[in-house]
């Protein structure tokens, strides 16, 4: 190989360097040092003029190497790695020395600075001098995505995938799509009619030819990369031909099991064979197999006998389909806190004490009551509800830490149906205080207040238990801090949103993380809010986080135009400062292949490790753990690093 | 103080992975948190891709300190890679105490990239504890036998 | 055709390594009728000035076991090295500083007292003995290998060098044929490579000691927590002390892009270590696994620690500290 040009660019960048750091001086320095066979000074290096400077010289003096001395990798690395590349030099032969961020910005001493200057720039010389010239890897990939969970969020990523003209397949645990959007009466702050609004999007999404619906169905496994996931899916036996199923629900009437309606939150039972409600998508009915006395016809088999198309199938199996996709949408949201752990609220214990899902099952006209407000207990009219805000929310000592956010405006928005609902009734909510930010949203509670005589009392409830037919609260009003004892017909409990239970095995599957709360972790909290660390996988809606339906359905299209970013593209592009192996040198012990987080290493049938370039993404842990030195990090190899600690150390 | 220490510089060499420990460099940066220039930093992606080699290789070549940075448990951008880095710390600096070397010349701290604050100060009192702990005795080795 | 000339030194050796010169069987007699032996002390009788009489080069080859401990191994080293075109550090001792390596852990005065006992029986540079002056050599502050002192032109690693590498360097050397310098007569793969035992997914749960615990025949050693330093050693010995159930304790040295074997292998060992799952609940178990280990330096180091920064003993007041 012929001896290294290599091209020191440092930048002034103003004052910003030069005030501290002499970029004569260090310029002088680097033109003595071995291999470096160009070096210039500029005021703005990242400037058109300086970008032009640099491809010029690289031209003019055929270097091999670029160093640009100038701010972090992070601002202008692709910067001046596209302006090399424009000058005919391989982009990885470019790397910035940080002698802003990491010098001229946070030491005084310019002679000090100046030092350390030259010794940040020497080390990636010797990091250049031993960069090889690599080509992005490039990567094949099918033209489907799979979206995990139809609720809203859900939904609306699998719509505007569709809507793209790429295949989409949707797969939903419950035997409906819809999620709990479908159990709302009407929506804050506008109060449309949740169901009126979600349908038409259910029905939509069933009848898309671009999607493909599997309901009661799980995600079972996940394997490959960013492009070509290969993913399994159990589709468990519903028992019932939707397509013989003819909905007249003859079925359910000899049905002899009851057990309680999930999507009526047991307000009242389903039987064993149930559509879960009257809207479900696919409109069909389903045999629970659980609650079922027995799938041996001789045992029960009311329904089969009366289905008079012959839907019922005790034979079905489960299937195990196998899907290729290039992205998948994680949008498995959320579900309650439990009750039961709100034992000191009467949780599971008073009947009277509901959730605010079982009072938006109320107050919905499809609801098990017809849209009237009735106590669970004895079915009277309540005269006066009071809404608990923040149960097991904000609570970091006993239940979670977190706000719920969505919260407060359904409680304002409860209370105003109720409100509305029953009159000469009383609306009483506790609150710590009132998070109304949105569009609309204040204005909202404020209306309530002001004009439909909902009684606001800051403070926190202690307890709530039975006395008698009522319900008592003990709490405190903060404001005027007097203790309140208040006699209540009904309590409605504001409980914590918690990520659904399923998302855990669900992250083990896909290897993507959970924060501390359970919810699904997003790449960057602000910059990267739908990514996860993996390449091709998403999140949205409230199993990424507490939020509201306009906030979901934002994340679900946002997911969704990732995705299709993705999937336009004719091929996908990934970083080539990848781990390779060194064949001659690797004696098969295995080690790296436990180390990989992405499943990139693995050993083959000759018995030497073998990285998939497309799977790794080159932290180099299986580089560190190797103990032959024959998995090593292209551009970052141990050879590179002795380097560039040696010249850090060196005198000068 | 004696004389050796006197006219002291200590020298250090600070292994800063990308996404986290970097990028807290990167915001002392931009918040001006000045810090003593004693520390040379060497980006690696992951703390995970720091091992004995390197942190003995730097003490060797004359590093009166070694600093490496992490995320935070469980916020490694590489999912688990800072683990293994902190085991290899724990036996590097066993290792160390055996042969009579103070082990807090190898230093390991987690700094994301939100702290910026806490970088300045790592560095500062990391650069003030290897000033007071004098050269690295491996500067001294007995003079090699070659020739 | 000329006769070879070749030679073997001992420095500082256990006499091991010439021992398995003799493992080749009848090969030695190809050697002996494709080359001349000028210089072999285990078996002849040269003197200095033998040594010193040769022309410089006029030796093709010198087989040089055993480490640099004192004066005299050094200058005959310096002297060798004039004499020879081809230099071979044979076994790990020349190799690495070997075994003995770890003395330099103790001082001068420690080994002393450690081997004569009272100061009065330590032995003088110079005395005179029923009226003869006896010059010994002096004891070095500190061992070497080999190439701390001279340029070294191969390595045949080893303690000693098992007898299919020696064998390979005889064939070599009676053909006429050696390879490019720098060739270190053993594979170029780690040891796991010639390992028959079963591997599964690696993990460390415990540290075991090969007197202290019986092992399973069958599987990977350091997978039941011996510690065996096969990853991160070099093949070619096809892999027998861990076929008799004793964990590899790195005779051979690295492979070729291993700077430091001790340092590789305690990243390779501190990577595994825990159940396999990661998380900050099972730091705790990980560190009681971790203060399993009393000895690293002789564990990992055990001979490599004369050309590593374990070379010597410092005196730091707060080593102990955390």
């Amino acid at each position: 190989m012929s001896s290294p040009r290599i091209g020191v660019f440092v930048c002034h960048c103003g004052l910003n360097i030069e005030r501290t750091v002499d970029t004569q001086s260090v310029s002088e320095t680097l033109r003595q040092y071995s291999g470096v066979a160009f070096v210039s000074d500029y005021d703005y290096m990242c400037s058109d003029p300086g970008q032009q400077l640099v491809s010029d010289a690289i031209r003019e003096h055929r270097l091999t190497g670029v160093v640009i001395a100038a701010c972090s990798p992070a601002m202008h690395e692709p910067t001046f790695r596209r302006a090399a590349d424009d000058a005919g030099l391989n982009s990885y032969l470019v790397e910035m020395a940080n002698i802003r961020e990491h010098c001229s910005w946070v030491h005084l001493d310019r002679a000090e600075a100046t030092a350390k200057a030259v010794k940040i720039i020497k080390t990636m010389v010797e990091k250049v001098r031993g960069n090889h010239p690599l080509d992005p890897v490039r990567i094949d990939h099918v033209d489907k995505c799979l979206v995990i969970g139809a609720g809203i969020t859900g939904i609306q990523a699998a719509l505007d995938v569709a809507d793209a003209g790429f295949q989409v397949l949707l797969v939903e645990k419950e035997p409906s799509i819809g999620g709990h959007m479908a159990q709302l009466s009407e929506t804050f702050p506008t109060l449309d009619c949740s169901q009126c609004i979600l349908t038409p999007k259910m029905v939509e999404a069933s009848r898309h030819p671009n999607i493909e619906l599997l309901t009661y169905s799980e995600v079972l496994d996940v394997a490959g990369y960013v492009g070509n996931y290969t993913v399994k899916i159990r589709k468990n036996p519903t028992y019932v031909d939707p397509d013989k199923c003819n909905l007249c629900g003859d079925c359910e009437k000899v049905c002899p099991q009851s057990v309680p309606s999930e999507f009526e939150r047991g307000l009242v039972d389903r039987k064993a064979i149930y559509i879960p409600f009257q809207q479900a998508v696919p409109s069909t009915y389903t045999l629970d197999e659980h609650s079922c006395l027995g799938l041996q016809p001789l045992r029960c088999s009311e329904c089969a006998k009366v289905c008079a198309p012959g839907a019922i199938n005790f034979d079905m199996q489960p299937e195990i389909l196998q899907e290729e996709v290039a992205a998948i949408i994680v949008t498995t949201g959320y579900d309650m806190y439990p009750i039961l752990n709100l034992g000191e609220y009467g949780g599971g214990d008073v009947p009277d004490v509901i959730d605010g899902l079982q009072f938006e099952r109320m107050l919905s006209a499809s609801g098990p009551t017809g849209g009237q407000v009735r106590r669970p207990s004895d079915g009277r009219v309540p005269k006066r509800v009071v809404f608990v805000q923040c149960a097991g929310s904000r609570d970091p000592e006993n239940h979670n830490a977190y706000c719920s956010k969505i919260c407060c405006m359904y409680t304002a928005k409860h209370a105003l149906l109720y409100r509305h609902a029953v009159p000469e009734s009383e609306a009483i909510i506790f609150y710590i205080d009132i998070r109304a930010g949105g569009k609309g949203y204040e204005e909202f509670v404020q209306n309530a207040t002001e004009h439909e005589q909902i009684q606001y009392l800051r403070g926190k409830v202690a307890k709530i238990y039975r006395e008698g037919d009522k319900v008592m609260l003990w709490g405190v009003d903060t404001l005027s801090g007097k203790k309140v004892e208040i006699e209540a017909d009904l309590v409605v409990l504001a409980l914590s949103m918690d990520p659904h239970p399923s998302t855990l095995a669900l992250t083990k599957t896909l290897k993507i993380s959970c924060g501390g709360e359970g919810f699904l972790k997003e790449a960057h909290p602000k910059l990267r809010p739908v990514e996860t660390l993996t390449a091709g996988i998403y999140v949205a809606g409230a199993g990424q986080g507490p939020k509201d339906i306009p906030e979901s359905v934002a994340q679900g299209s946002a997911a969704a135009a990732k995705t299709i970013a993705l999937l336009t593209q004719d091929k996908l592009s990934h970083s080539p400062e990848t781990v390779s192996i060194d064949e001659e040198i690797c004696g098969g012990c295995g080690v790296c292949v436990g180390m990989c987080p992405y499943t990139a290493l693995s050993l083959t049938a000759a018995g030497v490790a073998e990285c998939n370039e497309v799977l790794c993404e080159g932290c180099g842990t299986c580089v560190s753990a190797c103990p032959t030195g024959a998995a090593q990090l292209k551009n970052l190899t141990d050879f590179q690093l002795r380097e560039m600690i040696e010249v850090a150390l060196a005198d000068g | 103080m004696d004389k050796t220490h006197a006219t002291y510089e200590p020298r250090i060499v600070a292994f800063l992975c990308r996404w986290c420990s970097y990028a807290g460099a990167d915001l002392a940066g931009v918040s001006r948190l000045t810090y003593p220039a004693n520390i040379v930093p060497i980006r690696v992606n992951c703390s995970g891709r720091v091992d004995a080699d390197m942190v003995l290789s730097a003490l060797e070549k004359g590093a009166d300190g070694v600093l490496i940075g992490g995320c935070h448990p469980g916020d490694c951008h590489y999912v688990t890679g800072n683990y293994k880095t902190r085991r290899r710390i724990v036996l590097i600096k066993q290792a160390l105490s055996e042969v009579g070397i103070d082990p807090r010349r190898v230093h390991l701290e987690w700094i994301s990239a939100s702290e910026g604050i806490k970088f300045q100060s790592t560095m500062t009192s990391y650069t003030e504890l290897i000033r007071e702990l004098g050269p690295s005795p491996v500067r001294a080795t007995k003079a090699p036998v070659h020739g | 055709m000329a006769k070879a000339k070749i030679g073997i030194y001992w420095a500082a050796a256990c006499g091991g390594c010439d021992c398995a010169l003799l493992e080749v069987n009848e090969q030695i007699l190809d050697v002996v009728a494709a080359a001349d032996i000028l210089l072999w002390p285990c078996a002849a009788d040269p003197k200095y000035s033998d040594l010193r009489g040769y022309k410089n080069g006029e030796i093709d080859i010198v087989l040089f076991n055993g480490a640099i401990r004192t004066q005299e191994n050094r200058e005959l080293a310096q002297l060798i090295r004039t004499k020879t075109k081809y230099l071979v550090a044979f076994g790990s001792c020349a190799q690495s500083g070997g075994v003995i390596g770890l003395a330099n852990q103790s001082s001068r005065d420690e080994i002393f007292s450690t081997v004569f006992g009272d100061q009065a029986n330590w032995p003088q540079l110079s005395s005179n003995q029923d009226g003869y002056d006896l010059h010994l050599p002096e004891f070095l502050p500190r061992l070497t290998n080999l190439a701390e002192v001279v340029e070294v032109d191969y390595v045949v690693p080893g303690c000693p060098p098992p007898k299919q590498i020696v064998s390979a360097l005889f064939t070599a050397l009676v053909a006429g044929d050696l390879p490019a310098t720098g060739t270190v007569f053993a594979s170029s793969k780690n040891l796991c490579e010639e390992c028959s035992r079963e591997r599964e997914q690696l993990k460390i749960t415990q540290i075991l000691r090969p007197h202290a615990h019986e092992s399973d025949p069958d599987k990977c050693l350091l997978d039941q927590g011996f510690m065996c330093m096969g990853p991160a050693t070099r093949g070619g010995c096809l892999a027998v002390c861990p076929a008799a159930n004793m964990p590899c304790t790195g005779c051979a040295g690295p492979t070729a892009n291993i700077r430091d074997q001790g340092a590789a292998m305690l990243n390779t060992v501190a990577s595994l270590i825990g159940t396999g799952e990661e998380g900050e609940d099972q730091l705790a178990a990980e560190d009681a696994i971790l203060a399993q280990f009393d000895d690293i330096v002789g564990t990992f180091y055990r001979f490599g620690a004369a050309t590593s920064i374990f070379k010597e003993r410092y005196h730091e007041r707060n080593a102990t500290t955390r």
